[in-house]
Protein backbone atom coordinates (compact mmCIF):
# COMPACT_ATOMS: atom_id res chain seq x y z
CA UNK A 1 0.00 0.00 0.00
CA UNK A 2 1.50 3.74 -0.68
CA UNK A 3 1.70 5.56 2.28
CA UNK A 4 -0.92 8.24 2.37
CA UNK A 5 1.72 11.17 2.46
CA UNK A 6 2.91 9.85 -0.55
CA UNK A 7 0.09 9.70 -1.92
CA UNK A 8 -0.65 13.67 -1.24
CA UNK A 9 3.04 14.09 -2.49
CA UNK A 10 2.48 12.61 -5.52
CA UNK A 11 -0.62 15.14 -6.28
CA UNK A 12 1.28 18.32 -5.18
CA UNK A 13 0.76 18.14 -1.10
CA UNK A 14 4.10 17.47 0.18
CA UNK A 15 3.46 18.37 3.60
CA UNK A 16 -0.92 19.17 4.30
CA UNK A 17 -1.51 21.62 6.25
CA UNK A 18 -4.30 23.22 8.19
CA UNK A 19 -5.49 26.44 6.65
CA UNK A 20 -7.75 28.27 9.83
CA UNK A 21 -9.19 26.87 13.09
CA UNK A 22 -12.56 27.28 12.86
CA UNK A 23 -13.53 23.97 14.95
CA UNK A 24 -12.34 22.98 18.29
CA UNK A 25 -13.34 19.13 18.58
CA UNK A 26 -13.61 18.82 22.50
CA UNK A 27 -13.26 15.16 23.49
CA UNK A 28 -14.72 15.08 26.95
CA UNK A 29 -13.99 12.17 27.55
CA UNK A 30 -14.10 8.12 27.08
CA UNK A 31 -16.99 6.90 29.38
CA UNK A 32 -20.27 6.12 27.65
CA UNK A 33 -23.38 3.93 28.84
CA UNK A 34 -23.07 1.91 25.24
CA UNK A 35 -19.99 0.22 23.43
CA UNK A 36 -20.85 -0.28 19.59
CA UNK A 37 -19.05 -2.46 17.91
CA UNK A 38 -18.34 0.42 15.41
CA UNK A 39 -16.69 3.36 18.56
CA UNK A 40 -13.11 3.88 17.11
CA UNK A 41 -12.48 4.72 20.80
CA UNK A 42 -13.19 1.36 22.28
CA UNK A 43 -15.85 3.85 24.82
CA UNK A 44 -17.72 2.11 27.50
CA UNK A 45 -19.09 2.43 30.71
CA UNK A 46 -15.60 0.92 32.31
CA UNK A 47 -13.43 3.50 31.00
CA UNK A 48 -12.13 6.00 33.23
CA UNK A 49 -10.55 8.86 30.91
CA UNK A 50 -12.75 12.12 31.90
CA UNK A 51 -11.87 15.59 31.67
CA UNK A 52 -11.38 17.58 34.60
CA UNK A 53 -12.44 20.73 35.71
CA UNK A 54 -8.99 22.20 35.07
CA UNK A 55 -8.94 21.53 31.17
CA UNK A 56 -12.34 22.59 30.96
CA UNK A 57 -11.62 25.88 32.57
CA UNK A 58 -8.29 26.07 29.64
CA UNK A 59 -10.94 25.30 27.28
CA UNK A 60 -13.28 28.28 28.16
CA UNK A 61 -10.18 30.57 28.40
CA UNK A 62 -9.15 29.60 24.97
CA UNK A 63 -12.13 29.89 22.93
CA UNK A 64 -12.99 32.89 24.80
CA UNK A 65 -9.60 34.57 24.20
CA UNK A 66 -9.22 33.46 20.64
CA UNK A 67 -13.57 33.52 19.60
CA UNK A 68 -12.97 29.86 18.20
CA UNK A 69 -16.52 30.20 16.16
CA UNK A 70 -17.55 26.87 16.95
CA UNK A 71 -17.41 23.86 19.61
CA UNK A 72 -17.67 20.40 18.94
CA UNK A 73 -18.45 18.08 21.88
CA UNK A 74 -17.70 14.80 21.72
CA UNK A 75 -16.99 11.22 23.36
CA UNK A 76 -17.72 8.79 25.01
CA UNK A 77 -20.98 10.11 26.00
CA UNK A 78 -19.92 14.06 26.24
CA UNK A 79 -22.98 14.09 28.19
CA UNK A 80 -21.83 11.94 30.65
CA UNK A 81 -18.86 14.50 31.93
CA UNK A 82 -20.14 16.20 35.30
CA UNK A 83 -18.65 18.95 34.15
CA UNK A 84 -20.61 18.85 30.40
CA UNK A 85 -23.17 21.09 31.36
CA UNK A 86 -21.33 23.89 32.81
CA UNK A 87 -19.20 23.91 29.82
CA UNK A 88 -22.08 24.12 27.29
CA UNK A 89 -23.69 27.19 29.64
CA UNK A 90 -20.23 29.31 29.82
CA UNK A 91 -19.73 28.90 25.40
CA UNK A 92 -23.35 29.62 25.14
CA UNK A 93 -22.72 32.96 27.42
CA UNK A 94 -19.26 33.43 24.87
CA UNK A 95 -21.84 33.41 21.92
CA UNK A 96 -20.10 30.21 21.14
CA UNK A 97 -22.15 28.00 18.44
CA UNK A 98 -22.17 24.63 20.42
CA UNK A 99 -22.40 20.92 18.84
CA UNK A 100 -22.94 18.29 20.22
CA UNK A 101 -22.65 14.48 18.96
CA UNK A 102 -25.28 12.57 21.02
CA UNK A 103 -25.89 8.62 21.08
CA UNK A 104 -29.67 9.09 21.94
CA UNK A 105 -29.73 6.31 24.55
CA UNK A 106 -28.30 9.03 27.03
CA UNK A 107 -30.87 10.90 26.91
CA UNK A 108 -33.12 7.89 28.79
CA UNK A 109 -30.23 7.40 32.09
CA UNK A 110 -31.09 8.32 35.29
CA UNK A 111 -30.56 11.95 35.75
CA UNK A 112 -30.28 13.17 32.26
CA UNK A 113 -33.89 13.29 31.33
CA UNK A 114 -33.77 17.17 31.04
CA UNK A 115 -30.86 17.01 28.83
CA UNK A 116 -33.72 17.83 26.08
CA UNK A 117 -34.82 21.03 27.35
CA UNK A 118 -31.04 22.00 28.36
CA UNK A 119 -29.81 21.66 24.82
CA UNK A 120 -32.47 23.58 23.27
CA UNK A 121 -32.50 26.43 25.82
CA UNK A 122 -28.90 26.70 24.80
CA UNK A 123 -28.95 26.21 21.18
CA UNK A 124 -26.82 23.27 21.01
CA UNK A 125 -26.38 21.74 17.30
CA UNK A 126 -26.80 17.39 17.59
CA UNK A 127 -25.47 15.46 15.44
CA UNK A 128 -27.27 11.94 16.86
CA UNK A 129 -25.81 8.53 15.84
CA UNK A 130 -28.33 6.61 14.02
CA UNK A 131 -26.27 4.28 11.72
CA UNK A 132 -29.90 2.85 10.17
CA UNK A 133 -33.68 2.92 10.16
CA UNK A 134 -33.76 -0.42 10.87
CA UNK A 135 -33.89 -2.04 14.40
CA UNK A 136 -32.14 -5.19 13.77
CA UNK A 137 -29.02 -3.36 12.23
CA UNK A 138 -28.76 -1.10 14.94
CA UNK A 139 -29.03 -3.45 17.92
CA UNK A 140 -26.57 -5.44 16.19
CA UNK A 141 -23.92 -2.50 15.50
CA UNK A 142 -25.05 -0.71 18.99
CA UNK A 143 -26.39 -3.32 21.62
CA UNK A 144 -30.02 -5.11 22.38
CA UNK A 145 -32.95 -2.37 22.89
CA UNK A 146 -30.74 0.46 21.15
CA UNK A 147 -32.99 1.03 18.66
CA UNK A 148 -36.50 1.77 20.38
CA UNK A 149 -34.47 3.75 22.88
CA UNK A 150 -32.79 5.95 19.99
CA UNK A 151 -36.60 6.57 18.55
CA UNK A 152 -37.97 7.19 22.38
CA UNK A 153 -34.93 10.21 22.68
CA UNK A 154 -35.75 11.71 18.87
CA UNK A 155 -39.43 11.74 20.20
CA UNK A 156 -38.36 13.60 23.00
CA UNK A 157 -36.06 15.81 21.10
CA UNK A 158 -38.92 16.29 18.29
CA UNK A 159 -41.62 17.50 21.29
CA UNK A 160 -39.22 20.14 22.32
CA UNK A 161 -38.77 21.47 18.96
CA UNK A 162 -35.68 19.89 17.27
CA UNK A 163 -36.17 18.76 13.50
CA UNK A 164 -38.80 21.19 13.53
CA UNK A 165 -38.85 24.48 11.28
CA UNK A 166 -36.47 26.62 13.98
CA UNK A 167 -32.73 26.64 12.39
CA UNK A 168 -31.44 26.77 15.45
CA UNK A 169 -32.68 23.49 16.97
CA UNK A 170 -30.75 21.46 14.58
CA UNK A 171 -31.40 17.95 14.49
CA UNK A 172 -29.11 16.25 12.16
CA UNK A 173 -28.40 12.27 12.15
CA UNK A 174 -24.89 10.16 11.29
CA UNK A 175 -25.40 6.94 9.73
CA UNK A 176 -21.99 5.03 9.34
CA UNK A 177 -22.10 1.21 7.46
CA UNK A 178 -22.55 -1.49 9.31
CA UNK A 179 -20.19 -3.28 7.81
CA UNK A 180 -16.48 -3.49 5.95
CA UNK A 181 -18.16 -1.21 3.47
CA UNK A 182 -18.26 2.18 2.31
CA UNK A 183 -21.86 4.45 3.01
CA UNK A 184 -24.15 5.32 0.47
CA UNK A 185 -24.35 8.39 -1.39
CA UNK A 186 -25.54 11.24 1.42
CA UNK A 187 -28.52 12.66 -0.08
CA UNK A 188 -29.99 9.33 -1.48
CA UNK A 189 -30.16 7.56 1.79
CA UNK A 190 -31.28 10.90 3.62
CA UNK A 191 -34.63 11.06 1.36
CA UNK A 192 -35.32 7.15 2.59
CA UNK A 193 -34.45 7.78 6.15
CA UNK A 194 -36.73 10.69 5.79
CA UNK A 195 -39.78 8.54 4.44
CA UNK A 196 -39.24 5.81 6.94
CA UNK A 197 -38.87 7.64 10.14
CA UNK A 198 -41.52 10.17 9.41
CA UNK A 199 -43.84 7.55 7.89
CA UNK A 200 -43.49 4.48 10.47
CA UNK A 201 -42.05 6.66 13.33
CA UNK A 202 -43.08 10.31 13.02
CA UNK A 203 -39.75 11.50 13.41
CA UNK A 204 -38.39 14.41 12.03
CA UNK A 205 -34.75 15.38 11.62
CA UNK A 206 -32.63 17.99 9.59
CA UNK A 207 -29.26 16.54 7.48
CA UNK A 208 -28.30 12.71 7.31
CA UNK A 209 -24.37 12.43 7.57
CA UNK A 210 -22.66 9.31 6.21
CA UNK A 211 -19.41 8.48 7.79
CA UNK A 212 -17.11 6.11 7.34
CA UNK A 213 -15.91 3.47 9.56
CA UNK A 214 -12.00 4.52 10.19
CA UNK A 215 -10.37 1.20 10.07
CA UNK A 216 -9.24 1.20 13.60
CA UNK A 217 -10.33 0.59 17.18
CA UNK A 218 -13.05 -1.84 17.70
CA UNK A 219 -13.73 -1.84 13.90
CA UNK A 220 -10.24 -2.75 13.38
CA UNK A 221 -10.54 -5.74 15.58
CA UNK A 222 -13.65 -6.93 13.77
CA UNK A 223 -11.52 -6.53 10.46
CA UNK A 224 -8.98 -8.57 11.74
CA UNK A 225 -11.03 -10.87 12.79
CA UNK A 226 -13.19 -11.05 10.10
CA UNK A 227 -9.84 -11.40 7.29
CA UNK A 228 -11.34 -8.55 5.71
CA UNK A 229 -8.97 -5.90 6.47
CA UNK A 230 -6.84 -6.11 3.43
CA UNK A 231 -9.71 -6.09 1.23
CA UNK A 232 -11.10 -3.17 3.40
CA UNK A 233 -7.90 -0.93 3.25
CA UNK A 234 -7.73 -2.09 -0.74
CA UNK A 235 -10.69 -0.47 -0.87
CA UNK A 236 -10.04 2.54 0.98
CA UNK A 237 -6.96 3.22 -1.00
CA UNK A 238 -8.39 2.75 -4.63
CA UNK A 239 -11.37 4.63 -3.42
CA UNK A 240 -8.91 7.49 -2.98
CA UNK A 241 -10.48 10.57 -4.50
CA UNK A 242 -8.49 13.82 -4.62
CA UNK A 243 -11.78 16.08 -4.61
CA UNK A 244 -11.97 15.49 -1.15
CA UNK A 245 -8.58 17.01 0.31
CA UNK A 246 -9.18 20.52 0.37
CA UNK A 247 -11.93 19.78 2.32
CA UNK A 248 -10.50 17.29 4.89
CA UNK A 249 -11.49 18.45 8.72
CA UNK A 250 -8.40 18.56 10.24
CA UNK A 251 -7.57 21.71 8.14
CA UNK A 252 -10.14 23.71 9.62
CA UNK A 253 -10.71 20.99 13.09
CA UNK A 254 -8.08 21.22 16.05
CA UNK A 255 -8.98 17.97 18.34
CA UNK A 256 -8.57 17.98 22.26
CA UNK A 257 -8.61 15.09 23.84
CA UNK A 258 -10.08 14.60 27.81
CA UNK A 259 -6.60 15.40 29.15
CA UNK A 260 -5.71 18.14 27.45
CA UNK A 261 -3.42 16.86 24.53
CA UNK A 262 -3.94 18.38 21.40
CA UNK A 263 -4.36 16.38 17.64
CA UNK A 264 -5.30 16.82 14.42
CA UNK A 265 -8.53 14.70 14.56
CA UNK A 266 -10.16 12.26 16.80
CA UNK A 267 -8.79 9.63 14.75
CA UNK A 268 -5.47 10.48 15.51
CA UNK A 269 -6.31 10.79 19.09
CA UNK A 270 -7.63 7.58 19.30
CA UNK A 271 -4.10 6.22 17.62
CA UNK A 272 -2.02 8.53 19.70
CA UNK A 273 -0.62 10.13 17.51
CA UNK A 274 -0.36 13.75 18.70
CA UNK A 275 0.27 16.86 17.23
CA UNK A 276 3.82 17.01 15.10
CA UNK A 277 6.74 17.40 17.10
CA UNK A 278 7.84 21.07 17.77
CA UNK A 279 3.98 22.26 17.47
CA UNK A 280 2.21 23.62 20.66
CA UNK A 281 0.97 20.15 22.78
CA UNK A 282 -1.52 20.92 24.96
CA UNK A 283 -4.54 23.39 25.27
CA UNK A 284 -2.69 25.30 28.31
CA UNK A 285 0.53 26.14 24.97
CA UNK A 286 -2.84 26.53 22.50
CA UNK A 287 -1.23 28.99 20.09
CA UNK A 288 -3.22 29.73 16.84
CA UNK A 289 -0.66 31.29 15.16
CA UNK A 290 1.45 28.04 15.30
CA UNK A 291 -1.98 25.80 14.78
CA UNK A 292 -3.76 27.38 12.03
CA UNK A 293 -1.43 26.25 9.68
CA UNK A 294 0.31 23.62 11.00
CA UNK A 295 1.61 20.48 9.24
CA UNK A 296 -0.70 17.51 9.56
CA UNK A 297 -0.07 14.45 10.91
CA UNK A 298 -0.60 11.92 8.49
CA UNK A 299 -1.03 7.84 8.90
CA UNK A 300 -2.69 5.10 6.27
CA UNK A 301 -6.00 5.58 8.64
CA UNK A 302 -6.40 8.99 6.86
CA UNK A 303 -7.57 6.79 3.58
CA UNK A 304 -10.59 7.04 5.71
CA UNK A 305 -11.43 10.71 4.98
CA UNK A 306 -10.46 10.49 1.46
CA UNK A 307 -12.26 7.44 -0.21
CA UNK A 308 -15.04 8.04 -2.57
CA UNK A 309 -16.87 11.02 -2.07
CA UNK A 310 -15.01 11.26 1.45
CA UNK A 311 -15.91 11.28 5.04
CA UNK A 312 -15.76 13.49 8.10
CA UNK A 313 -17.61 14.43 11.50
CA UNK A 314 -19.94 16.61 9.14
CA UNK A 315 -20.50 13.96 6.58
CA UNK A 316 -19.41 13.58 2.93
CA UNK A 317 -16.40 15.80 1.54
CA UNK A 318 -16.61 15.98 -2.31
CA UNK A 319 -19.44 16.00 -4.97
CA UNK A 320 -20.61 13.35 -6.79
CA UNK B 1 -14.57 9.95 -16.75
CA UNK B 2 -15.94 11.62 -13.95
CA UNK B 3 -15.77 10.04 -11.00
CA UNK B 4 -19.28 9.02 -10.00
CA UNK B 5 -21.29 8.99 -6.62
CA UNK B 6 -22.12 5.19 -7.33
CA UNK B 7 -20.81 2.75 -4.94
CA UNK B 8 -22.79 0.35 -7.23
CA UNK B 9 -20.21 -0.22 -10.21
CA UNK B 10 -18.87 -3.12 -8.39
CA UNK B 11 -16.87 -4.47 -11.69
CA UNK B 12 -15.87 -1.18 -12.44
CA UNK B 13 -14.24 -0.47 -9.56
CA UNK B 14 -12.37 -3.48 -9.35
CA UNK B 15 -10.58 -2.83 -12.70
CA UNK B 16 -9.79 0.85 -11.01
CA UNK B 17 -8.64 -1.15 -7.52
CA UNK B 18 -6.63 -3.82 -9.38
CA UNK B 19 -5.40 -1.07 -11.89
CA UNK B 20 -4.06 1.06 -8.56
CA UNK B 21 -2.56 -1.87 -6.85
CA UNK B 22 -0.55 -2.32 -9.79
CA UNK B 23 0.62 0.75 -10.73
CA UNK B 24 1.95 1.47 -6.57
CA UNK B 25 3.34 -2.30 -6.38
CA UNK B 26 0.92 -2.25 -3.82
CA UNK B 27 1.13 -5.10 -1.12
CA UNK B 28 -2.48 -5.78 -0.74
CA UNK B 29 -2.66 -6.08 -4.88
CA UNK B 30 -0.01 -8.71 -3.91
CA UNK B 31 -2.26 -10.26 -1.40
CA UNK B 32 -5.39 -10.37 -3.77
CA UNK B 33 -3.76 -10.70 -7.13
CA UNK B 34 -0.24 -12.29 -7.06
CA UNK B 35 -0.30 -14.69 -4.48
CA UNK B 36 -3.45 -16.56 -5.67
CA UNK B 37 -1.95 -19.37 -6.97
CA UNK B 38 -3.05 -20.24 -10.67
CA UNK B 39 -3.03 -23.70 -11.69
CA UNK B 40 -0.82 -25.01 -13.86
CA UNK B 41 -0.53 -27.35 -17.31
CA UNK B 42 -1.87 -30.57 -16.37
CA UNK B 43 -2.89 -29.57 -12.66
CA UNK B 44 -6.38 -29.48 -11.35
CA UNK B 45 -8.01 -26.71 -9.73
CA UNK B 46 -9.28 -26.78 -6.36
CA UNK B 47 -12.28 -25.02 -7.25
CA UNK B 48 -13.65 -23.13 -10.67
CA UNK B 49 -15.12 -20.40 -8.30
CA UNK B 50 -12.19 -18.74 -6.76
CA UNK B 51 -13.33 -15.15 -4.58
CA UNK B 52 -10.07 -13.51 -5.69
CA UNK B 53 -10.93 -14.16 -9.29
CA UNK B 54 -13.51 -11.06 -8.99
CA UNK B 55 -10.18 -9.29 -8.54
CA UNK B 56 -8.77 -10.21 -11.61
CA UNK B 57 -11.80 -8.83 -13.95
CA UNK B 58 -9.09 -6.17 -15.75
CA UNK B 59 -7.44 -9.45 -17.27
CA UNK B 60 -10.40 -9.96 -19.51
CA UNK B 61 -9.16 -6.73 -21.22
CA UNK B 62 -5.34 -8.17 -22.05
CA UNK B 63 -6.75 -9.45 -25.43
CA UNK B 64 -8.79 -7.01 -27.62
CA UNK B 65 -8.47 -4.19 -24.82
CA UNK B 66 -11.19 -1.87 -27.05
CA UNK B 67 -14.10 -4.15 -26.16
CA UNK B 68 -12.76 -4.12 -22.98
CA UNK B 69 -13.14 -0.50 -22.54
CA UNK B 70 -16.23 -0.44 -24.45
CA UNK B 71 -17.80 -2.92 -22.18
CA UNK B 72 -16.40 -0.78 -19.23
CA UNK B 73 -17.69 2.35 -20.62
CA UNK B 74 -21.73 0.64 -20.79
CA UNK B 75 -21.26 -0.95 -18.02
CA UNK B 76 -20.63 2.30 -15.74
CA UNK B 77 -23.48 3.87 -17.89
CA UNK B 78 -25.53 1.58 -17.18
CA UNK B 79 -25.22 1.56 -13.45
CA UNK B 80 -25.15 5.24 -12.55
CA UNK B 81 -27.86 6.86 -11.49
CA UNK B 82 -30.93 7.77 -13.66
CA UNK B 83 -34.07 6.89 -14.07
CA UNK B 84 -33.51 4.62 -11.25
CA UNK B 85 -31.40 5.10 -8.18
CA UNK B 86 -28.14 3.49 -7.85
CA UNK B 87 -30.04 1.67 -4.68
CA UNK B 88 -32.67 0.34 -7.40
CA UNK B 89 -30.47 -0.82 -10.01
CA UNK B 90 -28.68 -2.82 -7.51
CA UNK B 91 -30.94 -4.84 -6.29
CA UNK B 92 -32.10 -5.33 -10.00
CA UNK B 93 -28.33 -6.97 -10.00
CA UNK B 94 -28.67 -8.56 -7.20
CA UNK B 95 -31.98 -10.29 -8.38
CA UNK B 96 -30.19 -11.13 -11.93
CA UNK B 97 -26.94 -12.46 -10.15
CA UNK B 98 -29.47 -14.92 -8.67
CA UNK B 99 -31.45 -15.70 -11.83
CA UNK B 100 -27.56 -16.37 -13.74
CA UNK B 101 -25.86 -17.83 -10.80
CA UNK B 102 -22.82 -16.03 -10.81
CA UNK B 103 -20.89 -16.63 -7.70
CA UNK B 104 -18.99 -13.16 -8.61
CA UNK B 105 -21.73 -10.78 -9.13
CA UNK B 106 -23.72 -12.32 -5.95
CA UNK B 107 -20.74 -11.39 -3.96
CA UNK B 108 -20.33 -7.89 -5.70
CA UNK B 109 -23.96 -6.99 -6.09
CA UNK B 110 -24.25 -8.00 -2.02
CA UNK B 111 -21.52 -5.38 -1.71
CA UNK B 112 -23.31 -2.95 -4.07
CA UNK B 113 -26.89 -2.93 -2.31
CA UNK B 114 -25.12 -2.42 1.75
CA UNK B 115 -23.18 0.63 -0.30
CA UNK B 116 -26.16 1.99 -1.88
CA UNK B 117 -28.02 2.17 1.20
CA UNK B 118 -30.07 -1.25 0.94
CA UNK B 119 -30.53 -4.07 3.41
CA UNK B 120 -31.19 -7.92 3.63
CA UNK B 121 -35.13 -7.50 3.70
CA UNK B 122 -35.05 -5.84 0.47
CA UNK B 123 -32.03 -8.03 -0.86
CA UNK B 124 -34.15 -10.42 -0.03
CA UNK B 125 -37.22 -9.25 -1.70
CA UNK B 126 -35.42 -8.71 -4.75
CA UNK B 127 -34.07 -12.99 -4.73
CA UNK B 128 -37.56 -14.36 -4.43
CA UNK B 129 -38.59 -11.49 -7.33
CA UNK B 130 -35.52 -13.42 -9.65
CA UNK B 131 -37.01 -16.81 -8.16
CA UNK B 132 -40.32 -16.20 -8.92
CA UNK B 133 -39.85 -15.13 -12.45
CA UNK B 134 -37.47 -18.00 -12.92
CA UNK B 135 -40.74 -20.08 -10.94
CA UNK B 136 -43.10 -18.51 -13.73
CA UNK B 137 -40.68 -18.79 -16.45
CA UNK B 138 -40.75 -22.74 -15.67
CA UNK B 139 -44.25 -23.23 -15.39
CA UNK B 140 -45.41 -21.55 -18.32
CA UNK B 141 -43.11 -23.33 -20.28
CA UNK B 142 -46.48 -26.29 -19.32
CA UNK B 143 -47.99 -24.61 -22.30
CA UNK B 144 -45.73 -25.67 -24.55
CA UNK B 145 -45.72 -29.76 -23.35
CA UNK B 146 -49.50 -29.15 -23.49
CA UNK B 147 -49.27 -27.95 -26.90
CA UNK B 148 -46.50 -30.43 -28.48
CA UNK B 149 -49.02 -32.88 -26.45
CA UNK B 150 -51.91 -31.99 -28.15
CA UNK B 151 -50.35 -32.27 -31.42
CA UNK B 152 -49.18 -35.52 -31.28
CA UNK B 153 -52.04 -36.98 -29.30
CA UNK B 154 -55.18 -38.62 -30.91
Amino acid sequence: MLPFARKLEDLGYPDLKADRINILQVNLGWRCNQACKHCHLLAGPQRPEQMARDTIEEIIRVVKRWSIPTVDLTGGAPELNPHYEYLVERLDQLGTHILTRCNLTILLEPGKEHLPEFFRDHRVELVCSLPYYQEDLVDRLRGAGVFQKSLDALRRLNRVGYGEADPDLKLNLMYNPAGAYLPPEEAALEAVYRRELAERHQIRFHRLLTLLNMPIGRFKEFLERSKNYERYMGKLVSGFNPATVAGLMCRSLISVAWDGRLFDCDFNQALDLPLLPGLPQTIREFDPEALATRPIRLGDHCYGCTAGLGSSCGGKLAEG
Amino acid sequence: MARTTSTVIPFARIGRQAQNRQEHNSPVGEGLLMNRRIAGPGEKMSHYYEEDDLERFPEIGKYRPDLYDIFMNYYQGVMSAGALTTREKALIALAVAHAVQCPYCIDAYTRGSLEAGSNLEEMTEAIHVAAAIRGGATLVHGIQVHNAAAKITM
